[in-house]
């Protein structure tokens, strides 16, 4: 636009304060603008018919009237319109003028065609501002066919030569009432738009804080339809994957998770297809975290290439009951690897370095007590004795402290397999045979059934009845007697005045024992404990032993307990679920 | 009766002269020490001795690393090592069996009448065989 002609028209706007120059204000300036020109113009020049009418006596008073009404509600109007004031209190105010304006021409016309064209007209407009723009688009339709009629027939009189100044008033006004109703249209769609606007913006600044809180998240978040492409990755996710530039990102979304973010084995191989935790999700619908799982280690490769042990957790997206994608959540789980590692070579080099000098203590005794060793006195002998007896009591220690220490830091790792616990129990008591008849006890075993088979661990099995059977030789004083037992208890079985909650092999180890006072038995299972009447007596002990047992059988999903009376003995009972997999024992 | 020759490689000396000790009251037995894993793999591979005692955690190099090139060794390959550890760790374990090793003990576990007992049994089913 040439600078002299927007000077003009700024001035015009300046003047008639109808139009803002000011971009900024959006759809609402514009609209307003395009049409103010054409409503003032209509609006004048209905002004001018009605006053020119009056003048000439060529109307008569009462259309004349109501023609200077009409402009004046007109006027009122579009000053209300730019004012801002509510788009149904105009609504109503130009359906108020129209059915007094229109009322009032079919008094006066009798039923003229044009009445007809201008009462589709009033109702078109009505259903428009009533029913909503978007109802209202075939009444706009009807409207503007009527509109046409309305100014066909009345230029075909001006074609007669029978014009007067109640038609150009008549023009006059259709063609301002349009221009009026298209503004408020307009007005109307831009309530709309900014209705939209408001609601973007509230989404964008939703948005954005959903993006905060998925990029505050520590772990990796990608998430996938149910195709197994990928509609979202995270920042997190991105860097653990190496993409770190936007062309990185466009090759990751919309692409297969597979190709984004391949799966490793622990030993670097690619993980199979039927064990894509994001594929058994899809197909299942069911949650799965790795962590919790039997299904193995996952790795990622980061930028370098590298392995990266990760946990995922895999949840279905659900939208009206049917899965519609997956949220992938990716852990980096190196660390905890590290704190595995690190742990396990603390107690292994503990283990070596405190073993070591005993071995050397227990050796070199050994060679010095030896038979063929005829130089050493009785005296020297006994004192070579004492430090030996010594060691192996700390020997004993230090095992028991570095198997407790193994169990607290969770370095011992349960190794399931099948077992025959009655067999292993056995064995067990059979090791014990020369420490039995060294201390002229009797040991009965009773077994309702050989060959249990079960699913446990070893080492922990074996750890378990090996402490509660040293215990009962230890405490038990010579020509005493101990007793083991093992049953199967069914599930639900009432038995020893319990229910059992799953079929279990049931032991007893009972021993006729110094048992353990009263007052103390609520200690029994803490770690260091023991009681007192042992703790004065000549047994050595640690006072780990029972406590190692209680942590065996909760980590076996078990339970011990014992009934006890000093002087007179303890039975030791425990209780341990028979498993046919190793599922039921991990989960 | 024949002479063996026992190669006893321990980096503790207190370990290492106490076994030595106990196996040369047998005077059929020669008793050979080193007391890293690369002295002990360079005598084994010098002296080709009948039975090895190889500790596991040793400087220079340790008990598996000398046992694994000892393995590579055409003589080596066949001898017989007692691997001596006070590691309990399954790991470290698993690791001795797969580079080969005979017998595995924990030094704390067993007295030295009893090593002696194992050495003799071993000796005696090489000879067997």
């Amino acid at each position: 636009m040439k600078s002299s002609a927007k000077k003009i028209l700024q001035f015009f706007e300046a003047s008639t304060g109808l139009a803002s120059v000011n971009e900024s204000s959006g759809l609402h300036a514009l609209t307003i603008k395009n049409y103010s020109y054409i409503i003032v113009v209509g609006i004048g020049l209905l002004l001018f018919s009605s006053i020119f009418s009056i003048q000439t006596g060529l109307a008569d008073s009462t259309t004349s009237t109501i023609g200077i009404a009409a402009t004046v509600m007109m006027g009122g109007v579009y000053i209300l319109m730019r004012s801002g004031v509510s788009l149904r209190l105009i609504s109503n105010l130009v359906i108020g003028v129209l059915y007094a304006y229109f009322g009032s021409l079919i008094i006066t016309f009798n039923y003229e065609p044009e009445l007809i064209s201008l009462l589709v007209f009033e109702f078109s407009i009505i259903s428009v501002l009533l029913t909503g723009v978007k109802q209202g688009t075939t009444w706009i339709g009807v409207f503007l066919g009527s509109v046409a009629f309305g100014v066909f027939v009345r230029t075909g009189n001006f074609a007669q030569g029978n014009f007067d100044s109640n038609q150009l008033r008549d023009i006059a006004i259709i063609v301002t009432t349009t221009v009026l109703l298209t503004a408020l249209y307009e007005r109307s769609l831009k309530h709309y738009v900014d209705l939209l606007k408001k609601e973007r913006h509230s989404m964008q600044h939703r948005s954005a804080q959903n993006n905060a809180l998925i990029s505050s998240i520590g772990d990796g978040m990608i998430a996938l339809d149910t195709g197994g492409n990928v509609t979202f990755i995270n920042d997190q996710a991105m860097s653990m994957l190496g993409i770190e530039t936007i062309a990185n990102l466009e090759h990751a979304v919309g692409n297969p998770i597979s190709q984004v973010m391949p799966l490793f084995n622990d030993d670097g191989k690619p993980v199979d297809e039927a064990m894509q935790p994001a594929k058994i999700v899809i197909n299942f619908g069911k949650k799965i975290d790795t962590s919790d799982t039997t299904l193995g280690g996952y790795n990622i490769k980061n930028k370098t290439g590298d392995l990266v042990p990760v946990s995922l957790v895999v949840s279905p997206m659900r939208s009206s009951g049917h899965v519609t994608g997956v949220v992938v959540i990716v852990r980096d789980t190196s660390w905890q690897h590290e704190m595995d590692r690190a742990k396990n070579e603390f107690v292994s080099l503990a283990s070596h370095e405190l073993r070591t000098p005993l071995t050397n203590i227990n050796w070199n005794v050994e060679s010095l007590l030896d038979n063929e060793n005829p130089s050493l006195t009785s005296a020297e002998k006994a004192s070579l004795n004492n430090i030996y007896k010594g060691s192996q009591i700390m020997t004993e220690l230090v095992g028991a402290l570095l198997d407790t220490s193994r169990f607290e830091l969770g370095t011992l790792e349960m190794d399931l397999e099948q077992l025959d616990g009655v067999n292993i129990i056995q064995d067990l008591v059979d090791s014990h045979t020369h420490d039995i008849s060294s201390k002229n006890q009797q040991i009965v075993q009773q077994h309702t059934q050989e060959n249990v088979p079960l699913i446990s661990d070893k080492k922990f099995f074996r750890m378990l009845f090996e402490n509660l059977l040293t215990n009962a030789i230890k405490y038990t004083p010579e020509g005493g007697t101990i007793t083991v037992t093992t049953e199967i208890v069914e599930r639900h079985q009432r038995h020893k005045k319990m229910v059992f909650p799953s079929r279990c092999l049931f032991t007893t180890i009972t021993d006729t024992g110094v048992g353990i006072p009263v007052e103390q038995q609520g200690n029994i299972f803490k770690k260091l404990f023991r009681a007192d009447n042992v703790r004065s007596s000549s047994v050595q002990g640690t006072g780990l032993g029972l406590y190692l047992c209680h942590m065996i059988v909760e980590k076996l999903q078990g339970s011990i307990w014992f009934e006890s009376k000093p002087g007179e003995g303890t039975t030791f009972f425990v209780y341990l679920p028979i498993y046919s997999n190793k599922e039921e024992l991990t989960v | 009766m024949s002479t063996y020759k026992i190669l006893i490689v321990e980096d503790e000396p207190g370990l290492r002269s106490a076994v030595a000790q106990k196996l040369s009251q047998n005077s059929n037995y020669e008793i050979l020490e080193a007391a890293n894993g690369q002295e002990g793999l360079d005598k084994a591979l010098n002296h080709h001795p009948d039975l090895i005692l190889l500790d596991h955690l040793m400087p220079v190099m340790d008990g598996t690393t000398a046992l694994k090139k000892l393995r590579e060794d055409s003589w080596g390959a066949n001898v017989n090592v007692i691997m001596m550890t006070n590691m309990t760790e399954i790991d470290t374990m698993n690791e001795s069996l797969k580079a080969g090793v005979d017998d595995y003990i924990m030094k704390v576990d067993i007295k030295l009448d009893e090593l002696s007992e194992l050495v003799s049994d071993k000796l005696e089913e090489k000879t067997a065989a």
